[in-house]
């Protein structure tokens, strides 16, 4: 053990002077009293004890010394020399394994040549008889290479094989994880404070802190690449494109192809068109603009599109960025039909606004009819109202207010019309249910002198109570999604209030959940996937199939390309839907610059090889602490 | 005397208080306390036949015409006391804690009070040593009751005093005339007992009070702890003790002090003598009207 602080040790002075308080202290406190007297009869009522104060005070003093012992020694900083048994020859290895270094130049990319240059320094550091070799390989969540982890002299033999399998595996096409990466290395540091550290990276850092960097760049390397794409909707409808595109370690013109399908509506319609830029190293990162007119087509304004391809036609060094698609220009439709016997205000207006509301990603068409002429097909959501059809229908979503009969097929079971007095109307919720989500029953006036009574139906949830009758149910089956509100608007105030609409757009949600959270991400982002149909695939770039087990589904995009989301509506027609997944744009910059690297020494100590005891004195220091107290209290009793 | 009690309010929260004494008492002609002897008050108080030698006005003439015997009229009797105050003024009573004697002595005027009050003698006795001292002889109504309360701020609690030989040695108690107050701590070695049987003897009333403070009936001190009696002379006085109070120590002191005061409260009762024990951290008000009140002493 040695002291850091070794001053410290001046503390010792304060034995001597506890001593000489011990000494100097007062024996006895005078206290004046009248009653003496009892005092002295009080003797007799004394319990006989084992005479062990003399004892404890010893033992009070002798705490006390030693707490001021530890004291005094956690000022000296006490630790203990480690270094002698760590090896002088242990080097770590941490290999950038983001997009940028696939970049490639003669027929090598910089992961290649950096996993060769690792291989070459591991062989000479294992070479020597107290050689350690570990390589972390920071892609997005850095980890120990197979078999490279503190990998000693003895086992050299194994080597050659974990290189192996190590320029076998693939970059990465996110950010590198360096972070996590000084994370393991700090784990390695620990054990040997004297390891070395380098770092195989194309990233220039201006503070490398404790890193050895090692430059992966070569000469002759650029990169053009579409760092975003977008659709711009003017306030006339009209769409235009921007295009963010790029040029690195060059300055030369580039030609930005853009491409657009299904074009105002026709779905055979494609649109080409071109734009050159000459991009310089002061102006890398260039924002260009694609109207109509430049469309190799009649120049009419492009008001509606399937999907757009963006690409950059060249033999750069990075190809995984040369390209960009943009999905979801053409919403789905949804049809709604809405049949009432008595048509009402408070449905058409919330429908109204509902298609307002939904129109960024559904297109809804909303059709009124009578019951008499009231189809049972070829929507996607149907609303009757007070009169029922005969059958239910089964290629969409149903929702039945003031149900008079029940529908074939919808499994309900209709008690009779009940009348309530306005006294006595209590609402009550079900179990928790997306289509109740934020409705409150104490926010619904008690307005409503009748409903229907629905009997228990097999299948249906009951979501919303009237004196302990359901008046809201729900089902949710593959080939049955119907929903019922035995309600009559014109003898209940329900559609009048928040709640009304409220329901209405959990049901739409509840019914037609959005299949994508949007339609282009990065790599390494999380895509929100839901389904209103069944039989949910994410088709992946790499041609894998992923079926997730639970929707909402969040899935992990770790592949830049094109992604196909199918599934089999009610009708058992097969929606598709599709999403662009790009390298980050920072990525794309292949000689971007960075402030600094994390640290990865705690402090100078463990530089040394030093481990300190501080954190032990201080528990034997709370030890005696404890203790001392404990005798302190027991010697009044 | 620092701390005092004595003001015109607490004089004047008195004056609906009367002092109950027993009837059995033979006092003097004149005052208000009823007693069992017949007298010449208006208030009637029985009949008897006559006998030869009574006073022929006082036959009933009515019962005569009824029975044709002679009945005579008896009225009650009522007695002026004499209230005697034997204060304890040794240094255990004022040295320690001044409020403890101011204590004592509001106790000792506010009974003092209630005797003039209605219209008995008073006379207070000062202990001091084996001596008890009576400054201001016996005092009838309240201007000669005043004089001598504007004294009390002057008394002294010193030395030691020896109830005992204060009141068996002091002048001599008439008999059966009156109420005996003993205002004391009775943290004594002194033989109190014996003074308390003699005024028994003298077929007196007597009414113990004895005065408290909180430190004496909790002691909070603890440690190594050098007591210093109030009454000691110097450090080096056989009185003092040197004792390392421990929670135990204040149990043992606790369960001394609980037996001392039920010894005094079984010697009381099997006396038949009044006795009260206050705290003189307890206003004086509610020990008069609460204590006294509930002991019958006080009505």
């Amino acid at each position: 053990m040695t002291l850091l602080l070794p001053l410290g040790l001046l503390g010792l002075v304060s034995l001597a002077a506890l001593l000489i308080i011990y000494i100097l202290r007062p024996n006895y406190q005078q206290k004046l009293v009248s009653s003496t007297y009892i005092w002295k009869l009080s003797f007799k009522y004394r319990k006989k004890r084992i005479p062990v104060s003399k004892l404890r005070n010893i033992l009070i003093l002798i705490f006390q010394l030693l707490l001021l012992i530890c004291l005094t020694l956690l000022i000296a900083r006490p630790a203990l020399v480690t270094a002698a048994q760590t090896s002088d020859n242990e080097v770590v290895a941490i290999i950038d394994a983001s997009a940028g270094m696939r970049a490639a130049h003669g027929g090598k990319s910089r992961y290649a040549r950096a996993v060769e240059e690792a291989g070459t320094l591991a062989r000479t550091t294992l070479d020597a008889a107290d050689g350690v070799f570990s390589v972390i390989l920071a892609d997005d969540e850095a980890h120990f290479a197979d078999g490279l982890s503190r990998l000693e002299a003895e086992d050299k033999d194994e080597l050659d094989e974990h290189l192996l399998a190590l320029s076998e595996t693939q970059c990465g096409y996110g950010a590198a994880d360096i972070e996590g990466a000084a994370e393991l290395a700090r784990q390695v540091l620990a054990l040997n404070p004297k390891a070395q550290v380098l770092l195989y990276t194309a990233t220039e850092y201006l503070d490398t802190g404790a890193f050895r960097v090692v430059d992966m760049r070569t000469e002759g390397e650029w990169n053009a690449a579409i760092l975003d794409a977008a659709p711009v909707l003017s306030d006339n409808n009209v769409y235009t494109f921007t295009v963010d595109a790029a040029c690195y370690g060059a300055a030369r013109p580039v030609t930005v192809y853009c491409t657009l399908y299904g074009v105002n509506g026709n779905a055979a319609a494609t649109l080409r068109a071109s734009k050159t830029e000459y991009f310089t190293d002061l102006e890398p990162e260039k924002t260009i603009e694609f109207a109509a007119a430049d469309f190799n087509g009649s120049g009419a304004a492009i008001v509606s599109f399937d999907s757009m391809n963006v690409a950059v036609d060249e033999e750069d060094s990075f190809q995984d960025d040369n390209t960009f698609n943009v999905y979801g220009g053409t919403r789905p439709t949804l049809k709604v039909q809405y049949a009432s016997s008595a048509h009402e205000n408070f449905i058409w207006t919330v429908l109204y606004r509902l298609r307002s509301n939904k129109s960024k990603h559904w297109n809804i068409e909303i059709t009124q009819s009578s019951p008499d002429n009231a189809a049972t097909s070829g929507f996607d959501f149907y609303i009757f109202e007070h009169t029922m059809p005969a059958v239910l229908p089964t290629d969409g979503a149903v929702l039945l207010v003031d149900p008079n009969a029940s529908p074939e097929g919808s499994g309900l079971s209709l008690g009779s019309l009940v009348d309530v007095s306005t006294d006595n109307v209590l609402l009550t919720l079900g179990e928790t249910h997306p289509v109740t989500r934020y409705i409150d029953p104490s926010f619904i006036p008690n307005i409503i002198t009748q409903y229907r009574a629905i009997l228990p139906s097999e299948g249906y949830s009951e979501l919303l109570y009237l004196n302990g009758d359901p008046i809201l149910l729900v089902r949710k089956e593959a080939q049955l999604k119907a929903a019922v509100l035995a309600l009559n608007f014109e003898l209940a105030d329900f559609s009048v209030v928040p709640a009304f609409p409220l329901m209405m757009y959990n049901l739409f949600d509840y019914f037609f959940p959005v299949t994508l959270s949007g339609h282009a991400f990065e790599v390494g982002e999380t895509v929100t996937v839901n389904a209103r149909g069944e039989d949910l695939k994410i088709f992946l770039p790499n041609s894998e199939t992923v079926t997730p087990d639970l929707l909402p589904a969040q899935y992990l995009a770790q592949q830049p390309g094109n992604y196909t989301v199918t599934q089999t509506d009610m009708r058992g027609a097969t929606v598709v839907d599709q999403f662009y997944v790009h390298i980050p744009a920072a990525e794309s910059n292949l000689f971007r610059t960075e402030e600094r690297l994390p640290a990865i020494y705690s402090d100078d100590a463990a530089q040394e090889g030093v481990r300190e005891l501080a954190i032990w004195f201080a528990c034997a220091a709370l030890i005696l602490l404890v203790t001392e107290w404990f005798l302190h209290a027991r010697e009044n009793l | 005397m620092a701390v005092s009690f004595l003001n015109d309010d607490f004089f004047s929260r008195l004056e609906t208080c009367a002092l109950n004494l027993r009837s059995d008492l033979r006092g003097f002609f004149g005052g208000k306390h009823l007693v069992k002897t017949y007298g010449q008050t208006v208030e009637f108080a029985d009949y008897r036949e006559y006998m030869l030698g009574d006073d022929i006005r006082r036959i009933d003439w009515n019962l005569f015409s009824r029975f044709e015997k002679y009945f005579l009229k008896l009225f009650t009797d009522e007695r002026q006391m004499h209230t005697q105050i034997y204060l304890d003024c040794s240094a255990s009573m004022g040295k320690a804690n001044p409020k403890k004697g101011a204590y004592a002595v509001a106790f000792a005027a506010a009974l003092g009070f209630l005797s003039v009050h209605n219209m008995d003698k008073l006379s207070y006795h000062f202990i001091r040593g084996a001596a008890s001292d009576d400054p201001y002889g016996v005092i009838v109504g309240k201007n000669a009751f005043f004089r001598a309360v504007s004294d009390f701020d002057t008394l002294e609690f010193g030395s030691e005093a020896d109830l005992a030989q204060g009141i068996l040695g002091g002048a001599d108690v008439s008999q059966g005339n009156g109420l005996s107050v003993i205002i004391s701590d009775f943290f004594t070695d002194s033989d109190w007992r014996k003074a308390v049987d003699y005024l028994c003897f003298k077929n007196r009333q007597v009414l113990l009070v004895q005065v408290l403070t909180p430190e004496e009936t909790e002691p909070l001190y603890s440690g190594r702890v050098s007591l210093i009696d109030a009454e000691s002379e110097d450090v080096l006085d056989e009185r003092n003790m040197k004792v390392r109070i421990t929670r135990s120590m204040q149990q043992a002191y606790e369960e001394a002090l609980h037996d001392f005061l039920e010894g005094i409260t079984t010697f009381c009762a099997s006396r038949g003598v009044g006795y009260a024990a206050v705290r003189c951290d307890v206003p004086i008000e509610k020990v008069l009207f609460g204590e006294l009140l509930k002991t019958g002493l006080l009505q």
